[in-house]
């Protein structure tokens, strides 16, 4: 133990000796170990971002379309017959096991103006009045549209965080009127911010009556239906139910494949696993192939220590030294080196996590990324550069430990 | 396995038939050819020869720093010429103390620890290891020079540094390869008195030199010239010039 404290002692003394080239060895340490932490805390809040991504989605939602979301089988879906109102309310009948049934119908608009303010591009949702509930039912402002409402087809609109704050930077936008398409509105309320990252398409929309938003765009318009499971260990047994219940009411035989799709989740996760799996493998490889680079550099300043340190090593031997001693010795060395290295890098990834955070939540208001360094990611980095030191230590510490002493002390 | 004893006393440093050759490309050197003596507890002897003697060669299997190519090199009644690496280096550590010409002490490292490396080497706790390193520093003088770094120190000064470190695992020889060699001539003096004290104190001095001043101050000299031991004597100089004081 006294000689691991004597060798740890040695290599610091080794490395202040020569600051300036401890550091420049330690260059490629330093990327390796930045690319790793950085990566590391990128894709921790991006995993986090999504997350919040999918949470939108709701767990134990099934969203029944007759286009499957993930993009299979496209070419195909797009001839098939549209899910109606009608077929809505038969399966709505039907159905037993969910918590919510919901129709949703969804369009574009290029014209969604307030005074002298227009929008541009707008997603206009029609949907029922329990769309709301079935989502958690807390509201930013005003109210969600009542069931007299909805049977009425009612010109009141619900906006979403975004759009209400697009629309109506100063004012209240409760009561007041806007014009979708030249139909005027009066709006009712404003839903919570539900969006992060990619999916802030969801506050910026228009939610109506379905039956008001038939007499915008015509009531053979595309239906999605949504069915809430009420806890994702019912999902299996809610998706089991509806498939029966479409299939009856979209009058498919026995052998016949479904010509519509049952899009969860779920099915979003598998898909971005594949995506997150391929941004892992690079980044991995990028580090892999700088700590491959930062410890031949490593290796070589080793190579150099040890020789200029021949003498040195012969007088040690002479005093009684032993191999692993000597071994001992400049492994520390390396392992010390690359501590440092990752020394560093910590610093610069830490400072520039905290900046490009601070600057992201100020600027974007996007605040997915954490303004520090998770401590099992620093334990990892430190872990691997202790390992990265060892590997690129032993062969000139070995070429060290076996030099013949009376040959070393003979050298100048 | 044990020595056969002869029974007739019990050396501290036996050699046997001693020889070391080296390949040196084409050529072999032979830099000891079948080279015997013995050396006992408390003697002071030089080992004197002209460069390319062999007596480096001698010094080294001695010191355990290189090991002989045919013959036994016994210390302390165990075969060395057959141990292994760390049982070598055991033995450099405890039982030889090294001088070198050249002192060989670590530049970047202040006296005491320069001392203390032995010990450390030797598995010995940090308190002791400083108590007995500024013990052996005393010794030799040097008791307020032990912060300074070699490169703060008078030749005399780091030799005697030197000497400290080879006495601090007290060992049973202290060899010292032309230790004033570097030094010069009333330095060197002050040097091989240290030695005499030393030898008084009870060590076991073998002294490696070219000049014949210096192999004057021991009680026995042994000549080495071509790989071979030309005369081993005690040093009738001496001897007289202690009868003289007496």
């Amino acid at each position: 133990m006294d000689s691991l404290v004597e060798s740890i002692k040695m290599a610091i003394a080794a490395l202040t000796a020569n600051k300036m080239r401890a550091v420049l060895t330690t260059l490629g340490v330093v990327i390796g170990i930045t690319i790793v932490l950085a990566m590391g805390w990128a894709l921790s809040g991006l995993d986090a971002a999504l997350e919040d991504t999918l949470a939108i989605f709701g767990d134990d939602i099934l969203y029944v379309d007759k286009f499957d979301w993930t993009g299979r089988r496209w070419m195909e879906a797009r001839n098939r017959k549209n899910i109606t109102y009608d077929q809505f309310l038969k399966v709505e009948e039907r159905l037993q096991s969910p918590q919510y049934v919901i129709p949703t119908a969804r369009r574009t608009s290029l014209d969604v103006r307030h005074e002298n303010l227009q929008l541009t591009s707008t997603t206009i949702m029609g949907v029922s009045s329990d769309y709301n509930a079935m989502l958690g039912g807390s509201m930013a402002e005003g109210r969600f549209f009542n069931d007299m409402e909805d049977n009425s087809g009612a010109g009141v609109a619900v906006l979403g965080n975004a759009t209400a704050e697009n629309l109506f930077p100063s004012a209240d936008p409760i009561g007041k009127r806007i014009r979708v398409n030249g139909i005027p509105f009066t709006v009712i309320g404003v839903m919570p911010k539900r969006g992060t990252l990619g999916a802030d398409m969801v506050d910026n929309q228009i939610l109506m009556p379905l039956k008001k938003f038939f007499s915008l765009y015509g009531a053979s318009s595309r239906i999605v239906i949504n069915v809430k499971a009420g806890g994702t260990d019912r999902l299996d047994e809610v998706r089991y139910e509806t498939i029966g219940v479409m299939r009856q009411v979209r009058s498919l035989a026995p052998g016949q494949e479904d010509d519509f799709a049952i899009n969860t989740q779920q099915a979003f996760r598998d898909q971005t696993a594949q995506l997150r799996f391929i941004v892992y493998g690079v980044g991995l490889m990028l580090t892999g192939l700088s700590f491959l680079v930062g410890s031949i550099g490593i290796m070589n300043i080793m190579f150099v220590s040890v020789t200029e340190r021949t003498k040195e090593i012969g007088i040690r031997k002479a005093l009684g030294a032993t191999r692993s001693s000597i071994l001992l010795q400049f492994l520390v060395e390396a392992v010390v080196l690359c501590l440092l290295g990752s020394l560093i890098a910590l610093v610069i990834t830490s400072i520039g996590a905290y900046a490009v955070s601070s600057w992201l939540e100020r600027s974007y208001e996007l605040d997915f990324l954490s303004p520090f360094i998770p401590p099992s990611q620093i334990l990892l980095a430190i872990l691997v550069s202790a390992f990265v030191g060892v590997l690129a230590g032993i062969i000139p510490a070995y070429r060290g430990a076996r030099l013949d002493p009376v040959e070393a002390l003979r050298s100048e | 396995m044990a020595p056969s004893t002869d029974g007739t006393d019990d050396s501290l440093i036996e050699l046997r038939g001693i020889g070391r050759s080296y390949n040196m490309g084409a050529e072999w050197i032979y830099a000891l050819q079948d080279v015997s003596l013995k050396i006992h507890r408390n003697e002071y002897v030089a080992i004197m020869g002209p460069s390319g003697s062999g007596k480096s060669t001698l010094m080294n299997i001695l010191g355990c720093l290189d090991t002989p190519s045919y013959g036994e090199y016994y210390f302390a009644g165990e075969l060395v010429s057959a141990m292994d690496d760390s049982e070598l280096a055991a033995i450099r550590n405890q039982q030889i103390g090294f001088v070198f010409q050249t002192f060989n002490l670590l530049p970047r490292s202040d006296a005491l620890h320069n001392v203390e490396l032995p010990l450390i080497y030797a598995g010995v706790s940090g308190a002791e290891r400083k108590e007995r390193a500024h013990e052996a520093l005393a010794h030799v003088g040097l008791a307020n020079r032990v912060t300074h770094r070699p490169n703060e120190l008078s030749g005399g000064q780091r030799q005697r540094v030197a000497i400290a470190r080879a006495l601090v695992t007290r060992p049973a020889i202290i060899l010292a390869d032309e230790p004033t060699g570097n030094l010069d001539s009333r330095t060197g003096i002050e040097i091989m008195r240290l030695f005499e004290e030393l030898w008084t104190q009870g060590n076991t001095i073998i002294l490696v030199t070219h000049e014949e001043d210096i192999a004057r101050h021991a009680a026995r000299i042994i000549r080495v010239r071509d790989g071979n031991i030309e005369s081993d004597e005690v040093n009738d100089a001496r001897a007289m010039s202690e009868d003289v004081q007496h």
